[in-house]
């Protein structure tokens, strides 16, 4: 078996590419840029070619761009340089924005700006209609990602810059996940502000670039002084190793790019017919994006579950920078997706490293994994689908080892044994716990709908009887349960679901716990 | 072979940082808010990076704010404690690099009241005058520099720092030359917020930070993302951040050794220099940091010896702050010392690092004993 990493989240980061590295080391050691001296000269030529480069792949003149440490700080500059010192008026922004730019934009509302939030359409798009109707007299910015970083929608900016332009609204554009992929021409979509960052671009991480039209020239104000680099419009000694890396990963995409979408699209497309070939249920959230994004929800399974299972795959539910907080996308929550499904749903995005036996193998593995969650429901019929070692346990703690084992998961039912269900309203969670009385030994088995800590904590309650004998076990309270297994609080929900169906199951048929 | 003695605009990478470096620029090294395992490694990464700028300035790790570099975390500490205030009262040391310097400026354009701390000759700070401006209320902010990136003087800023808490101000220490040529340590500085930079001490460019203590409320001036504890949004800057770990630990390690080295070769050549004609070192009295030096020969132009010395002897020198070079104007940290503006824009900057030695000295004293100054080009002259 291959060990070749099943990197599947080039939306998050790309992984450098060896060409853009080979540009990058040989300026990791050089001068300041700022220097009168000859080494200083070296490395402010070295800057100024970047740049160039950078112009190339935009269609911009090489004077419209700044340097910058990445998108997340072009999107705030733009945002915030081009309205400071106004006073406030109105914004068209959407909720499908990553929230680079929408952080900046709520800061703006707070400041007393007039915000339109459009939603995107049922294929995830903002159209250049909504636009058009949102725009106020008094608009000043308009700001839309050229490509959505969740589910790959395009949007029309030509069509919106023209727009745009004719009202007089500034058009701010995050092109972040557009660069690779779109052929952009700013000044032929007319657009005023554009961000990029070179870790989307097989670049690497901590730079980007903001294009700031010139002709005529946009004013912005900085976010930073000191030190006049930039025009003064971004201080700070140049990072040139970075830039020029840039700069190479700019040229490297003007070179291969045609060839690259036909290459990625066809993955794209492979992914998606064999996870429709081995598994039903599946929604394919906006079908009609950008090659190297691919969002598919999967219905009935958990998603901690679910993106736990297959943490040996480099996947993610939505943007990296939601990933840190729990909450579901809501790129697709505005989609119209419920929670759950939002919270079930994969992006497997691709690039430059991605080949057909990765994609076969995620793909493989995904399978594989869904089809044992769905076993493990507690309304499923038939047999558990998979074994141990179908769920990778991404760390070595108590909850992790028994989610990758769960050696007490149920098997078909038998007319004789009883069966204890308890679920919560607080989550769609459900356990089911089955006893059987076999050569007089009662044993308990398990299946269970939920995140890993309500598996694992089934799990470890089914052990208990087994061990300690059904009496005993059935005497541990939650909080035992819970430190047995070094429940997190937040995760006390899934020891009391535990300890309520082994509850049930111990009452008259066919009673239902409702956990607190 | 090109002589570099201009470390403090910039320093080689340490060939230890780029070891550390390296991996990082390869593999399948992901977006540290990633989830999966490649995610995971790059956080651990991050986070042990963190520890080592934690150590080398005595701070702890959760102190440590990752920023592109000094610039951004000057800015960051002066915008982030004065933006949501109504204007008061901010102060700066009179030879605060331009990237204090110009935050500061910015926040006069706001309505905020903000006044220099002045220098004397020796580039010391004057105790006295911020006890009478402290005194007459609603100081919010105080910003003074450990070392000067110029003449080099190590400032006493922490009874200066005391005063100001004391009388309720938060205080910002600019310690981006300090750090790695000096043994700094956060708590006895006490300063509130304390600004770093990689690429002065033997790492990569575009990574600094902002060690944040105690409760200061600091408002993100970079939003979106959730980054470094919602104080900075944007994807880790992964490989810079691990070099500037790597940089970090280093620094801690030969901290002295390098002190020593450097010391040596500066004052051999304050030796050479001071047997020359003309020849006058700036802050010659205060305590300077061990590798810096600067210094003027009468009559001639800081710029145009700077560009003679890298043209006929390939000897790189600055003639000030590398962010100022170009410009023309005289120093602003010398005539906050009191020189005049002519004898000001007479400055060289040597800066001295660990990867010189003797000879490279010897050559830079050699270099300048063979100018002319009678009828040299390089010569000041009313015609010019």
């Amino acid at each position: 078996m291959s060990t070749a990493p099943l990197y599947l989240d080039n939306a998050a980061s790309v992984p450098l590419h060896p060409e853009v590295r080979a540009a990058l080391l040989p300026w990791l050691d050089c001068a300041n840029p700022s220097s009168a001296h000859a080494a200083g000269r070296a490395a402010a030529a070295a800057v100024e070619q970047a740049r160039a480069q950078v112009a190339g792949l935009l269609g911009a003149a090489p004077d419209e761009l700044l340097f910058t440490s990445g998108a997340t700080e072009s999107n705030n500059l733009a945002i915030l340089g081009v309205t400071d010192g106004r006073a406030p008026g109105h914004i068209v922004t959407s909720r499908i924005e990553h929230k680079a730019v929408i952080d900046p934009i709520r800061q703006l509302e707070a400041r007393g700006w007039r915000v339109t939030w459009l939603e995107p359409d049922a294929d995830g798009a903002i159209t250049p209609a909504a636009v058009e109707a949102a725009l106020q007299a008094d608009t000043a910015l308009v700001s839309l990602m050229w490509v959505n970083n969740e589910i790959g929608t395009v949007t029309d900016i030509p069509a919106i810059g023209a727009l745009c332009r004719a009202r007089g609204a500034v058009l701010h554009v995050d092109a972040a996940q557009a660069a690779a992929w779109v052929d952009i021409d700013v000044h032929a979509a007319q657009v005023d502000l554009l961000s990029i960052t070179a870790q989307k671009m097989a670049g690497p991480k901590g730079v980007g670039a903001l294009f700031l039209r010139g002709r005529p020239p946009l004013r912005l104000t900085p976010r930073a002084w000191g030190g006049g680099q930039e025009r003064g419009l971004r201080p700070g000694t140049l990072a040139v190793h970075q830039i020029v890396a840039l700069g190479a990963a700019a040229d490297r995409i003007v070179a291969t790019r045609a060839g690259e979408i036909e290459r990625v699209t066809a993955l794209r497309e492979r992914a998606w017919s064999r996870l429709d070939a081995g598994l039903a249920g599946l929604h394919r959230h906006a079908s009609a994006g950008a090659p190297h994004v691919l969002n598919v929800g999967f219905a009935g399974v958990d998603g901690e579950s679910l993106l736990t299972a297959l943490s040996d795959v480099a996947l993610s539910t939505g943007s990296a920078c939601s990933s840190a907080s729990a909450s579901p996308s809501y790129v697709l929550r505005a989609l119209g997706c419920s929670d759950a499904l939002a919270e079930a749903s994969l992006r497997l995005s691709f690039g430059w490293s991605t080949t057909e036996a990765m994609v076969d193998r995620a793909v493989d593995r995904i399978v594989a994994v869904v089809q044992r969650l769905r076993s493990l429901h507690p309304e499923a019929q038939g047999p558990l689908s998979g074994d141990a070692g179908t769920f990778v346990a991404p760390a070595d703690d108590h909850v992790h080892r028994r989610f990758a084992r769960l050696d007490h998961a149920a098997c078909v039912l038998r007319g004789d044994d009883t069966v204890g269900t308890a679920t919560t309203p607080a989550s769609d969670a459900m356990v089911a716990i089955r006893l059987r009385a076999t050569d007089g030994q009662i044993t308990a088995r398990h299946r269970v709908h939920g995140d890993p800590a309500t598996l694992a904590a089934a799990d470890w309650l089914c052990e208990q009887v087994d061990v300690r004998g059904l009496p005993a076990a059935a005497a541990i309270p939650a909080a035992d349960l819970a430190a047995a297994l070094a429940l997190p609080r937040v995760k006390m929900p899934a020891a009391l679901l535990a300890v309520d169906a082994l509850q049930a199951a111990l009452e008259p048929p066919g009673t239902l716990r409702q956990s607190a | 072979m090109p002589i570099y003695l201009d470390h403090n605009a910039t320093t080689p990478v340490d060939p230890q940082v780029l070891e550390a470096m390296l991996p990082y620029f390869g593999g399948p090294y992901a977006n540290a808010s990633s989830l999966h395992r490649y995610g995971r490694a790059a956080r651990d990464a991050v986070d042990r990076a963190r520890s080592q700028v934690a150590a080398l300035v005595g701070a702890r790790p959760e102190q440590v704010v990752f920023t592109s570099g000094g610039t951004e975390s000057n800015n960051l500490a002066i915008r982030g404690v004065t933006e949501r205030q109504s204007p008061g009262a901010a102060l700066y040391g009179a030879t605060e690099h331009s990237a204090v310097l110009e935050p500061m400026q910015a926040l006069a354009g706001r309505g905020w009241a903000v006044d220099a701390v002045p220098a004397d000759a020796q580039g010391q700070l004057d105790a006295d005058w911020l006890d009478t401006r402290l005194a007459a209320g609603d100081v919010r902010l105080l910003s003074c520099m450990r070392a000067n990136n110029e003449t080099g003087v190590v400032s006493d800023v922490t009874p200066l720092f005391a005063r100001a808490r004391a009388a309720g101000a938060v205080t910002h220490c600019d310690a981006v030359q300090a750090a790695g040529k000096l043994v700094l340590d956060v708590s006895e500085l006490g300063a509130d917020l304390v600004s770093l930079s990689a690429h002065k001490l033997y790492g990569p460019k575009g990574v600094g930070a902002l060690i944040v203590r105690g409760d200061t409320d600091l408002v993100p001036q970079i939003v979106g993302g959730g980054q470094e504890d919602g104080l900075r949004g944007g994807t880790e800057n992964l490989a810079a951040i691990v070099g500037f770990g790597a940089a970090a630990a280093l620094a801690a390690e030969q901290l002295e050794a390098r002190a020593a080295h450097t010391a040596a070769l500066r004052d051999q050549l304050e030796m050479l220099l001071l047997n020359l004609p003309g020849v006058t070192v700036f802050a010659r009295e205060a305590v300077r940091l061990p590798n810096t030096l600067q210094f003027a020969i009468a009559g001639f132009d800081g710029e145009a010896l700077l560009m003679a010395l890298d043209q006929s002897a390939g000897i790189a020198v600055s003639s000030g702050s590398a962010c100022d070079s170009g410009k023309g104007e005289p120093s602003h940290v010398l005539l906050a010392m009191g020189l005049d503006a002519d004898t000001a824009k007479g400055a060289v900057r040597i800066s001295v690092g660990q990867d010189n030695n003797l000879d490279d000295v010897q050559a830079l004293a050699t270099a300048l004993s063979q100018l002319n100054p009678a009828g040299n080009r390089l010569m000041r002259s009313v015609a010019v």
